[in-house]
């Protein structure tokens, strides 16, 4: 249950600091911290306008996807305190809830016959089919690193070697920020702030919502980042500290991530569009690489 | 009592050929739901009992009287077979159901006997498929698998006046004969050793011999009907041009049959384990990947769902040979897990490919096409076939809360379990497994939303001549029921799990003590509970945004075009555009081919011209066409034998005789 909320309050939060990351680094003010809550609050208010090429479709996409990213929550443990729902092979659930939400959101976009629409769809579809042997690769390497096959046993049970835990936190740690960054379509891999809608991924698949279902699908991104930001939290975090401590650096590592996020997007430039599909299988290649030293660790061989 | 009323309801079958035209559809329809009230009772009986159920299909004889014929029609229904009856009934019932309204158009045009054929074969088929699950005797197994083949191949060849149908039906027709022989010679080999005809030999004969050859030569003969790469080449052939409740019952069931085959054979395996599974992972793999990539590729609907099962039956394979791995390395969860996922995955593909075959033959029916680059914006018009076919395609590409997911989840499961626990090569197995299944998740999730997205979304790219409206409700209905048995297996798995724990008691290689993995019901109780969650968050969520957007102004305007308003319904992805990407990245294994005419030089003021691409199978081309051309080449010389002169013709026997003669002289022969 914690972990739900203090999941739900992150998210709130994440846009805005990365935003505010961004303008104080390019030497604006910036928006406030909080200012993303305002935001979606006026999105649930407004009305909308909706294509009249749409169907049924376009109507129930938004909500789908968002309700998929809060059933992923559930799954999610904090810590050492268990999650709501936690059985073997939970993380292969997780996954599998995000890809429903893509295809909704994919079917959205090819729902308003837009060209540019199509693009984003296209490769949304592409980078997730490369990018999700990278998680399953992780949590392997995780399930042969502790011999537990759920997102509870295994972070509790990370901390047991402390030295070799180390190694394989930090390297885990890098291949999920990586993650992350192509999961959230964010620089390198996307750049949300392009002026050009031929160059986006995300942010082109939904031009044409508005108002209500805009919403949702702003605060599903910001859930996105805030759901594995967490896991990396979990993989840093060592169960065994009290819990005061570990809500305190909970929320110290999601904001650093945030700020980490910024930081790259106001210093890195996008990747050649072309060259995205190389990049996104490198992150699976590095999960892979942890996956044999993993196994030549373990002594298997 | 009931072998009687299961024998008379064939009998009366007969009269479809004597029944009025508009009457022969219940000439079958009668006996098939007598057939399936029987079959569904004692698949139902042997279930809730968990007794093996024996009986003889003769006329109330005992086996006494036909002693001297060992080969008494003699059927056993246990729990692999029942889950399998209830499958059949399921999906035919729903075919037949769709035929009422799909044939109606053809009962003018068509001959009085052709329907009949049509109607007969289709009971004939749904029959052979009953009591191939049934039979273990080796005679009558070929005999149904050859009803079975030629009933299928007759209704294949639905639409024979045109040439390309025959020449599919053939080509069908030839490649299930090569799989026939092979299962005759694997029977033969059994039977050799043992004495024994069918099923039943094998276990005697795989405790005595070398487990490998025999198995790969049934493996084979039944890789043919399952439809494995490299012997698939008749499915992507075949099931765009049958009427598409064929396709449905070939698709979902028929194929399912020769994976049934295979899991007969492997039950009684004894040893060799690791060189088996080998050889099972390698083909189930190739076909995944393989299947899958020409399957986003694919621009004609069906050809693209063909492909899809394609993959299907290659992850049924695939939990085979997972399980046979986990027994070689002493892994129970996987070799448990393993098999219950191929099981479990039998019955959720038929149940949503059979789904989308028969709305796809809707498409068809209204728009008269299936090219994808021809279709579209087809929701807003018949908004029933497409939401339908949103949930087959959900399900097929293995999201949560539909059947598919389970199988893949439950195979996923047994993977990381032995991943956990497992060593050096079952590691390295498994992350590759992992890493196949995960690409071939994403690429189906590819495949669907081009499916779906290009033909039923975004607007309409071609005029067509009759109104698009949602066809008659018969044909819907089947897609009603799968839909909610869909829905109820992705939510309740664990209702049916203990049944098909029973089921793979009949695994002999399986570890004899699987009782604690009934723990796993515990696992999918939270499972289902989770994907219940999902289903009522969504029903929330969605009032709530009902109830927001009744206070507020909802507009409806153009699409958002960047300024440029203009926009046509050229202007959309077409399937080829949206496959583009995925070709540069697997260019080894797709390949295309251009369909245009080239300007010639003199052409100053050029016309009109069409450019069409079409998908190339690759595999296709080395593994069948290019020997056909190397034969072709040969069998020339052959033919210069043939001369045609019968004096020659009287030279061949007198030169065997002598040759006879002088081999017996020399005491060759």
């Amino acid at each position: 249950m914690i972990a739900f909320l203090l999941i739900l309050i992150c998210a709130l939060l994440y846009p805005g600091t990365i935003d505010k990351t961004k303008a104080i680094l390019s030497g604006r003010k910036g928006p406030k911290i909080h200012q993303f809550i305002f935001d979606a609050w006026r999105l649930f208010k407004k009305g909308s306008i909706y294509s009249d090429k749409s169907s049924f479709v376009f109507q129930i996409s938004a909500t789908i996807n968002f309700v998929c990213l809060i059933t992923a929550i559930l799954l999610i443990p904090f810590a050492g305190e268990p999650s709501l729902f936690s059985f073997d092979g939970d993380f292969v659930f997780m996954i599998y809830l995000l890809g429903l939400g893509r295809f909704m959101s994919v079917v959205a976009a090819l729902d308003v016959s837009s060209g540019f629409e199509g693009m984003g769809a296209n490769r949304e579809v592409l980078y997730a089919a490369l990018l999700e042997p990278a998680f399953l690769l992780l949590m392997g390497t995780l399930c042969i690193f502790t011999g537990y096959t759920n997102f509870n046993d295994i972070f509790t049970a990370l901390y047991a070697d402390q030295y070799l835990a180390s190694v394989v936190i930090i390297i885990s740690s890098i291949i999920l920020f990586l993650f992350i960054l192509v999961e959230n379509s964010r620089i390198p891999a996307d750049d949300p702030n392009t002026h050009l809608e031929l160059t986006m991924v995300h942010e082109v698949m939904i031009l044409d919502h508005s108002g209500f279902d805009l919403g949702l699908i702003k605060l599903t991104a910001a859930l996105k980042f805030a759901v594995f930001g967490s896991l990396i939290c979990n993989l840093v975090i060592p169960s065994h500290f009290p819990i005061g401590i570990k809500i305190l650096l909970f929320m110290i590592f999601q904001f650093a991530l945030a700020v980490a996020i910024g930081f790259i997007e106001s210093f890195k430039p996008r990747n050649k569009m072309a060259r995205n599909p190389q990049y996104i299988i490198s992150i699976s290649a590095i999960a892979l690489v942890l996956y044999c030293v993993m196994i030549i660790i373990k002594n298997k061989m | 009592m009931d072998i009687i009323l299961f024998q008379t309801a064939i009998a009366i079958s007969l009269l479809v050929f004597f029944a009025p035209i508009r009457i022969k559809y219940f000439a079958i329809l009668l006996p098939m739901l007598a057939i399936i009230g029987i079959t569904s009772i004692w698949a139902i009986d042997v279930i809730v009992t968990h007794k093996i159920k024996i009986a003889y299909l003769s006329f109330n004889l005992s086996e006494n009287i036909f002693g001297f014929w060992s080969a008494v029609p003699k059927i056993k229904i246990d729990q692999i077979s029942a889950l399998f009856i209830l499958m059949i009934n399921v999906i035919s019932i729903g075919s037949l159901i769709y035929a009422y309204g799909y044939l109606k158009k053809y009962l003018s045009s068509k001959s009085a006997l052709g329907i009949s054929m049509h109607y007969f074969s289709f009971f004939l088929l749904y029959i052979s498929l009953l009591l191939l699950t049934m039979i273990r005797d080796g005679f009558l197994f070929l005999f149904l698998w050859e009803l079975m083949s030629l009933s299928s191949f007759v209704l294949i060849a639905f639409d024979g006046e045109k040439a390309q149908v025959r020449a599919v039906a053939i080509n069908y027709l030839i490649q299930m004969h090569i799989g026939f022989m092979l299962l005759l010679a694997g029977f033969l080999i059994a039977n050799k050793a043992t004495g024994i005809w069918g099923f039943d030999a094998l276990p005697i004969y795989f405790s005595s011999h070398p487990n490998t050859p025999l198995f790969f030569i049934f493996f084979l003969g039944f890789a043919v009907k399952a439809g494995l790469m490299p012997f698939h080449t008749w499915a992507p052939k075949a099931d765009p041009i049958a009427p598409p409740h064929v396709s449905a019952l070939m698709s979902g069931v028929l194929v399912k049959i020769g994976c049934l085959g295979i899991m007969r054979v492997a039950m009684s395996l004894q040893n060799s384990f690791s060189e088996i599974a080998s050889i099972l992972l390698a083909f189930s793999l190739i076909t995944i990947v393989f299947s899958i990539s020409m399957s986003v590729y694919e621009k004609d609907l069906r050809k693209l769902l063909a492909y899809s099962s394609i993959e299907n039956v290659g992850v049924i394979c695939l939990g085979l040979s997972l399980s046979i791995f986990g027994t070689a390395y002493k892994i129970p969860a996987l070799a448990v897990l393993g098999i219950l996922g191929s099981i479990f995955h039998v019955f959720s593909h038929s149940l949503y490919k059979s789904t989308l075959f028969l709305l796809t033959g809707n498409v068809e029916r209204i728009s008269g096409t299936r090219n994808i680059n021809e279709l579209g914006g087809l929701a807003k018009k018949m908004p029933l076939t497409a939401f339908f076919f949103l949930l087959s395609g959900l399900s097929l590409c293995a999201l949560p809360p539909f059947n598919g997911f389970v199988s893949e989840f439950l195979m996923y499961e047994g993977i990381f379990k032995a991943i956990s626990t497992g060593d050096f090569y079952i590691s390295i197995i498994c992350i590759l497994v992992v890493i196949v299944l995960a690409i071939s998740g994403g690429l189906s999730i590819f495949a669907m939303t081009k499916a779906f997205g290009l033909s039923f979304l975004g607007s309409q790219r071609k005029e067509y001549t009759s109104d698009i409206i949602d066809p008659p409700k018969s044909m819907l209905v089947p897609a009603v029921i799968n839909s909610i048995l869909m829905l109820l297996l992705g939510l309740t798995p664990f209702l049916i799990f203990p049944e098909i724990y029973e089921a793979i008691a009949a695994f002999k290689y399986l570890p004899a003590d699987n009782s604690h993995y009934f723990q796993h019901v515990d696992i999918y109780q939270k499972f289902g509970l989770l994907s219940g969650i999902l289903v009522a968050l969504s029903m929330i969520v969605f009032a709530i945004r009902r109830i927001q957007q009744k206070r507020i102004q909802v507009n409806v305007g153009p699409t958002w075009g960047c300024g440029y308003s203009g926009g046509t319904a050229k202007h959309q992805y077409t399937s080829f555009s949206f496959s583009v990407p995925l070709k540069r990245i697997l260019s080894p294994i797709l390949s295309q081919k251009n369909n245009f005419i080239k300007y010639p030089e003199e052409e100053i003021f050029p016309g009109e011209r069409k450019f069409d691409v079409d998908s190339v199978d690759r595999l296709e081309k080395y593994s069948i066409s290019i020997p056909i051309k190397f034969l072709l080449k040969i069998i020339p010389f052959v033919g210069l034998a043939q001369t045609g002169r019968i004096q020659h013709y009287l030279i061949y026997p007198v030169g065997f005789l002598i040759l006879i003669v002088v081999m017996t002289a020399f005491n060759f022969i």
